[in-house]
């Protein structure tokens, strides 16, 4: 497989929340913003490329009876660095992430791309591997934020210094869309509107 | 055997390596975090003491003394100012709707109000729970007393009321109770007043006391039968123990200890029925139910609605009670209301069952 198809893999084909549909726990948490999906994504994307990348360099090492918690704990190994880093460093985002900057140990999307890419592939491909699924994952998981954070709070690129506020100050936003429900009901339209350009993309490359 | 031992190894060495880099990594960010920490809470603090100008950590000896009362308080700083201690701050939690709330309560000693709080680490909801962050719900504890307990309602003006935050109800008594508390352990460790610190009751005199209540005259009070209370208990699902109330050696009522089910759990209720068959009250135990919301019903308004109701007929809650088998309904509390309503009525069949016999 050549690296751009890779790259493309993660983003469209397998994108991890739209097709895959896992992780799906810190998506919905998370994306309440732009800026929250947007930082949840990059911490998601550094954590895969570093496991893909450690995990690929390992992988004649590691036995294959134990590979699951070797795999755990190098996972676990990055995130707590970041974490670390991030609360050191940019406190708001380590705030805004809460509980779910942690609990990207156990988000499926990281240990399924070490356990069905990254052991089996070398190390460059692994690497854009990791980049592509943290990619779809990112974009989606910002895209998802947008347009959260503009149907209930009325704002865009809330939390940064470019903030606007869309329909003006006496506008009364519908909470839900930042309540998980409104995430679960955004994401079953996403979905549905990502599988029917998919669709239509692969009827006109058939033809 | 020489294989498992492999595995071992090498998992050992991947954790090991792994800790390895935890500790340089802790070692780079952890003076960083600690730093920002204590500038976030001396940031804090100035918020609330804008003329503060030391802040002295209260020593070892007394933070102990206070935390064998007030396990919840984690610190306490004194604030120093033109060469006077012009406040105390208490950092301390409670327990919110995602976890415990972090709180930190600034007192001002020279008139013992409550000088400003500032809301530490929590997990609360965001856009709902976390309006606890809102100045606008921090600000109305400024000002208030501390030698009385504050309350929370939804339009606070007298000087012993805060916000309650409509849909934030267990957030906002969270940081209710953190105040509270505080200002408590003032009270009691750094002012002359006297105050002493509230004596927690044992279940036992709890119980003994909500016997004593239900029935005045009584002096003695002994479980009934327990031939009888089987027959009982095989026909009522609600009813766990029943005493004989006496005086001077008379029955004069029985007392039901039944258990039902709340809105958070199991419902211990306590009614007492006079031998004419009029209720004499009920007094609700332990229970797990929503803080200021399902709690009502350990209030005397809502308790009190039962007093000298009949046991002839099924008693009901409404909103406004007046007829014979008409109680108290609170608005925004049925699922508690109910709960206490299955006990009593079981109370009520048990004791038609006692007095047919």
């Amino acid at each position: 497989m050549k690296l751009s198809e890779i790259l493309k893999n993660g983003i469209f084909d397998e994108n991890p929340v739209l097709v895959q549909l896992v992780g799906l726990c810190s998506v919905l948490a998370v994306s309440t913003s732009f800026i929250n999906g947007l930082s949840m994504g990059l911490a998601v994307i550094f954590v895969l490329c570093c496991s893909n990348i450690v995990v690929s360099l390992l992988r004649k090492v590691i036995p294959d009876t134990i590979r699951i918690p070797a795999f755990i704990v190098v996972i676990a190994t990055f995130v707590t660095i970041l974490e670390m880093f991030l609360n050191a460093y940019l406190e708001s985002v380590y705030k805004a992430l809460g509980i779910f900057l942690p609990l990207i140990v156990v988000n499926c999307t990281i240990l399924a791309r070490a356990e069905s890419f990254a052991s089996k592939n070398k190390l460059i491909p692994s690497l854009v591997d990791g980049l592509g699924m943290g990619l779809g994952f990112t974009l989606t998981l910002s895209i998802l934020g947008a347009v959260r954070e503009l149907l209930g709070k009325g704002t865009l690129l809330s939390g940064t210094a470019a903030e606007i506020n869309v329909f003006g100050e006496g506008f009364q936003a519908a909470g839900i869309w930042v309540a998980p429900p409104g995430a679960f009901i955004l994401l079953g339209i996403f979905i549905a509107v990502f599988n029917v350009i998919m669709k239509k993309r692969k009827a006109k490359a058939a033809e | 055997m020489k294989e498992t031992l492999k595995l071992g190894i090498t998992l050992l060495v991947i954790t090991a390596v792994a800790a390895g880099v935890l500790a340089f990594s802790n070692s780079i960010t952890e003076p960083i975090i600690a730093e920002r920490e204590k500038q976030e809470r001396f940031g804090a603090l100035y918020n609330i003491y804008p003329d503060a100008e030391e802040f002295l950590e209260v020593d070892e000896a007394k933070l102990k003394e206070v935390q064998s009362t007030y396990p919840n308080i984690t610190e306490i700083i004194e604030i120093v100012s033109g060469g006077s201690t012009i406040g105390y701050a208490f950092n301390g939690s409670a327990g919110g709707y995602g976890g415990p709330v972090n709180v930190l309560t600034g007192i001002s000693v020279a008139d013992n109000t409550v000088a400003g709080i500032s809301i530490g680490s929590h997990s609360e909801t965001p856009n709902l729970g976390d309006r606890i962050e809102d100045p606008s719900f921090t600000d109305t504890y400024k000002g208030k007393t501390t030698t009385e307990k504050l309350v929370a309602v939804a339009s606070p003006s007298a000087d012993n009321e805060v916000q309650l935050i409509s849909g934030a109800t267990i957030s906002s008594f969270a940081v209710l109770t953190a105040v509270n508390e505080a200002n408590e352990a003032y009270l009691v460790y750094f002012t002359e007043l006297d105050v002493e610190p509230p004596v927690e009751e044992t279940e036992e005199e709890k119980e003994a006391r909500f016997m004593s209540e239900l029935f005045a005259d009584a002096d003695e009070f002994t479980p009934i039968d327990e031939g009888l209370l089987e027959s009982i208990i095989a026909e009522n699902i609600f009813v766990r123990e029943i005493f004989e109330a006496k005086a001077g050696g008379e029955v004069i009522g029985y007392i039901f200890k039944t258990i039902s089910g709340g809105y958070g759990g199991e419902l211990p209720v306590m009614t007492g029925i006079s031998l004419d068959g009029t209720i004499t009250g009920i007094r609700v135990g332990a229970n797990s139910e929503t803080p200021g919301l399902g709690t009502k019903i350990e209030e005397p308004d809502f308790q009190d609605s039962f007093v000298g109701k009949a046991t002839e007929e099924e008693l009901v809650a409404v909103p406004s009670p007046a007829a014979e088998n008409e109680v108290q309904l609170i608005s925004g509390a049925t699922v508690s209301t109910d709960g206490v309503l299955y006990g009593v009525n079981g109370a009520r069949e048990a004791f038609l069952a006692i007095i047919s016999q």
